[in-house]
């Protein structure tokens, strides 16, 4: 009598058994497949600037599927980059704004040695404008400095007049749009301003957040981009590649030698082509704006990757020394201006080549 | 026999229940003390991680109008400001609506109708913040542009409406914390008024007064309590509401101006904006948690605040 109700619950108990001893066999049959897997390839971490992330997102794609590294990039801005890196929590920093003196000596004391500066692509930063009224819009760096610290309030301002021979201006006011959010495009804009006006340079000067004394500020380069297509008489600056896509007017620049230049891969060339490089590969930063080139457009600026000079982990720093050599190959520098970037020329690549010889 | 382990079995559960009890009572008082210790913990660590900016900037982080992180300038009076004009838009424009929705979902609509509008209200008040943001920047932007650039070239002497900027300011953020703060105090407002004991209503009517009249003898005065808090807790939402501002204020730090087609920024879309690149400078990270903090102050003061109106005024009724 007694068996009998027993016989269900014992069954039941049974089966219990039955199903964990499956879940628990699964669970180590998935893990060991997992680790086999894995066992292949590794996996390489990066973090930082919003403004490189479109390249390196594809050309770590690109690496996945023909040499089976895993590259993770996080978008989490330069300052995120650097502060990770420093932390020794990715493998990579990636940032626009090369590291300060503070920044770089708690990066090494960080990941133990040195952090080099690795240039990978070069931006171009367009001012993009709506004013129907005004095709071709030419512009100078006083002027532009002039707009965004409040002083040229019109279109039709002297100032923009003089530029703009032969072209009837309306008398609408000029809204600067800027970006609101830290950006390293902020950083190359305030850092052509900061060179070209005293002014600038003395109440605003060079950040990736900026204090502006005036305009409207918006998130992201697209939201630059769609303030200035809804306002009327607006102003604002994004990576060249969004005015392309967007089909959003954008304004020519006088640059360092006198000529009226608009952006493109060619004058962005133009820009890195005739610049002097740093040649001792611990301090390979510089500055690409207000190039005195001729045909050299004035807003250009480098974006770097952040990589210890020392690696912990062999593997991993061989690995990710690989990967960097492939994006460095004219085939990858090659799809940059599909992006809206451009290459760096050949000798910013030999010089970033010999710095990843010095990383072991 | 059967009647003995009948009785042991009862016996059993009675004393089952009362280790039951106490874990019950342990447990929901666990969880209650996990919120008090979670509050003092975020409100020590976040003071505690912010302490290299107050004791560089000193009270200046919340006096002065000078936020420059570029050269250690962190005074902060301007987004407190924003902070406050924006939710004290967004309150004028949706206490009044929101209490009206709320009369009619529960007095006058027909009751069928009521129930659905209701789930529509609750449903308003679960879209994300980052939802209105987007509309916001698409849809509303070039709505109010219109209105805000015929306002101003029409009242433009009155302060508030002179000298419009671009259509991204702090009447434009203020009309996004009000839809998106409209939801959250009708819904409460729903639920208040339909506490009100239908002997009451009933006794209003039965004395001869009209709808309307028994709306204000009977619901309102009963109600207003409970309304005040629900205002309140809109209140605290906008206060603290990051993405949607960030998108539509026209971000820029510094302006404290009565122009309310000016841009300007608040605390919480400063923070969200400007914290990526301070993570690796330690004196900009500090002073954005002081900026948290002071935040987490003001919302404070509005809870406290808020509290002590409807004693108050609980006691009067």
């Amino acid at each position: 009598m007694r068996i009998v109700p027993g016989g269900p619950i014992s069954r039941r108990v049974a089966a219990g058994v039955a199903a964990v001893a499956i879940l628990l066999g699964g669970a180590a049959c998935s893990s060991s497949s997992g680790s086999t897997t894995g066992s292949g390839s590794s996996t390489i971490n990066g973090a930082g600037s919003t403004f490189a992330a479109p390249m390196y997102q594809q050309w770590a794609g690109q690496y996945k599927a023909s040499h089976g590294t895993q590259i993770n990039y996080q978008a989490i801005g330069s300052g995120g980059g650097i502060s990770e890196f420093t932390q020794g929590v990715v493998n990579f920093g990636a940032t626009d704004a090369p590291m300060t003196s503070t920044e770089q000596a708690a990066a090494q004391a960080g990941v133990g040695s040195i952090a080099l500066h690795i240039p990978m692509i070069i931006g171009a930063i367009a001012i993009i404008y709506n004013e129907p009224a005004v095709r071709n819009l030419k512009l100078d760096g006083p002027a532009l400095a002039g707009i965004y610290l409040g002083t040229i309030k019109k279109w039709d301002d002297p100032a923009i007049k003089k530029l703009n021979p032969g072209v009837t201006l309306p008398s609408d006011a000029i809204q600067p749009v800027e970006r609101s959010d830290s950006s390293g495009t902020s950083y190359a804009f305030t850092s052509y301003l900061s060179a070209i006006s005293p002014t600038w340079a003395s109440q605003v000067g060079a950040s990736k957040t900026p204090s502006f004394p005036t305009g409207t500020g918006a998130t992201g380069s697209s939201g630059v981009a769609a303030a200035v297509q809804q306002t009327k008489g607006s102003l604002g600056y994004v990576e060249y590649g969004y005015a392309t896509q967007g089909h959003i007017p954008f304004a020519s620049m006088k640059n360092a030698s006198g000529q009226f230049v608009a952006p493109s891969t060619a004058s962005t060339n133009a820009a890195s082509a005739a610049a002097t490089y740093p040649t001792k590969v611990t301090e390979l930063t510089f500055s690409l704006v207000n190039s005195s080139a001729s045909g050299a457009y004035p807003l250009v600026t480098p974006t770097y990757i952040l990589i210890a000079q020392k690696q912990k982990n062999t593997a991993t720093g061989s690995e990710l020394k690989a990967w960097l050599h492939w994006d460095l190959a004219s085939a990858q520098q090659g799809e940059a201006p599909k992006l809206g970037y451009a290459p760096l020329p050949s000798k910013l690549v030999s010089l970033d080549l010999a710095a990843l010889k010095t990383v072991h | 026999m059967t009647v003995l382990s009948a009785g042991r079995l009862a016996a059993g559960r009675r004393r089952a229940r009362r280790p039951a009890d106490t874990l019950f009572r342990f447990a929901t008082a666990a969880c209650a003390c996990i919120v008090l210790i979670l509050l003092a913990g975020m409100l020590i660590r976040t003071t505690w991680a912010a302490w290299p900016a107050f004791s560089h900037s000193g009270i200046s982080i919340v006096t002065a109008n000078n936020w420059n992180p570029n050269v250690n300038q962190f005074g902060g009076l301007s987004f407190i400001y924003g902070t406050l004009v924006t939710s004290v838009i967004a309150l004028v424009l949706a206490v009044p609506v929101s209490v009206l929705i709320a009369l009619y979902l529960t007095e006058a609509a027909p009751p069928g109708l009521g129930t659905w509008l209701g789930y529509l209200v609750d449903l308003l008040a679960a879209v994300p913040s980052v939802v209105y943001g987007l509309w916001g920047v698409f849809v509303l932007v070039p709505f109010v542009t219109p209105i805000w650039q015929w306002l101003s070239s029409h009242l433009g002497f009155i302060p508030l409406f002179s000298q419009f900027a671009s259509g991204r300011d702090f009447a434009t953020a203020g009309v996004i914390l009000a839809l998106m703060i409209t939801p959250i105090i009708s819904a409460i407002s729903r639920e208040i008024f339909r506490t009100v004991p239908a002997d009451e209503r009933e006794s209003a009517l039965a004395l001869g007064a009209t709808r309307w009249e028994m709306i204000r003898l009977a619901v309102l005065p009963r109600s207003r309590p409970g309304v005040v808090a629900a205002v309140m807790l809109g209140f605290g939402r906008a206060v603290g509401e990051t993405i949607a501002v960030a998108y539509l204020i026209g971000g820029i730090p510094n302006k404290i101006t009565p122009h309310l087609f000016q841009q300007g920024s608040t605390i919480a879309a400063n923070i969200a904006l400007q914290f990526n690149e301070a993570a690796s400078l330690p004196l900009f990270k500090a002073a954005l948690i002081a900026l948290g903090v002071v935040l987490f102050v003001i919302t404070l003061v509005i809870n406290v605040a808020a509290r002590l109106i409807i004693q108050r005024r609980g006691r009067l009724t």
